[in-house]
């Protein structure tokens, strides 16, 4: 479905199949990416991608590295991006919201939650 | 010199902040899967010890010059009540990293109120018996235990942050399942 692509990055397996099975139910489609070097891969290779969820503490490349990537690049930059991450700490969110991300969700997220924001900012 | 009897007795039913704070995140983490676990009166000086189906996660943190780590063990058939869809080992082993992760994202939170502000490892997961001897053998890990239907779920904390570092501050934290949007 256009415009109703998502990208999950995060290096548990199992958090990306939830994630990734309650937005497929929602009629979105996704993809899955186990770290941030994976992720940036998955964004350069889907120009299409409607919104993206990363994870932060990933092995590689880091969800707040890529974000920079992503956003320091043109053709990656408009993509909004969520954070959703065990981390509460005020610096890193504010470090988020100033590399453009449109928001910060803290694990554990509720999957009617979650889905309801996605399709909130998907529209 | 020995310590008479009532003294350690004393010492054991005495908790500390960082106690308490790891007890309650360790309860929490649990109890937001739909696990209920009640924390075992710390001993001083306990060591580690596990069963065959138990599994461990471990993620490494840091805090000025200090660098330590968390150790997670969980019976398998504990960990199951977590999760209907552990379906195979591989599945268990990630589930338990993330369970460590999400712990040891708590016990950070509720240190940053503290000002105290741990730098995070990315975690690991392994058979219990393959990472419960990780660590220099001069540390003696602070372990907490925690009783549940199917089994006791243990945490190993090496090189945690001194209590004398805490300086509480009282600030505002989101919290877990928080949705902020800018």
């Amino acid at each position: 479905m256009a415009g109703r692509k998502v990208l999950i990055v995060d290096d548990s397996r199992t958090v990306r199949r939830e994630v990734s099975e309650a937005l497929t139910s929602a009629g979105f489609t996704v993809i899955e990416a186990a770290d941030g070097e994976e992720g940036h891969v998955a964004f350069k290779a889907n120009r299409d991608l409607a919104l993206a969820v990363l994870d932060v503490n990933m092995p590689r490349l880091n969800g707040l590295d890529l974000l920079d990537r992503l956003k320091a690049d043109p053709s990656t930059a408009a993509v909004p991006v969520l954070v959703m991450t065990t981390e509460v700490d005020p610096a890193l969110i504010e470090r988020a919201k100033r590399a453009g991300a449109i928001g910060w969700l803290i694990k554990p997220v509720k999957l009617v939650h979650l889905v309801a924001a996605v399709s909130k900012l998907v529209k | 010199m020995a310590e008479p009897r009532s003294a350690v007795g004393a010492k054991s039913a005495t908790r500390s902040s960082i106690d308490i704070l790891v007890q309650n995140a360790t309860v929490q983490v649990f109890q937001s899967y739909g696990v209920a676990t009640a924390p075992i009166a710390r001993v001083p000086n306990a060591a580690l010890s596990c069963g065959g189906s138990d599994l461990a996660g471990t993620i490494a943190f840091s805090f000025g010059g200090t660098q330590g780590h968390l150790l997670l063990l969980v019976p398998l058939p504990v960990l199951e009540l977590t999760r209907k869809d552990l379906t195979d080992a591989a599945r268990a082993m990630d589930w338990v990293r993330e369970l460590t992760n999400q712990l040891m994202g708590r016990i950070k939170g509720r240190l940053l109120r503290f000002h105290v502000d741990l730098q995070l490892g990315v975690p690991s997961a392994a058979k219990a018996q393959y990472l419960i001897g990780v660590g220099r053998p001069s540390s003696h890990p602070a372990i907490y235990q925690f009783r549940s239907m199917r089994g006791d779920v243990s945490v190993a904390l090496h090189d945690m942050v001194d209590e004398s570092r805490l300086v509480y501050s009282g600030i505002d934290l989101a919290s877990e399942g928080d949705i902020l949007l800018f």
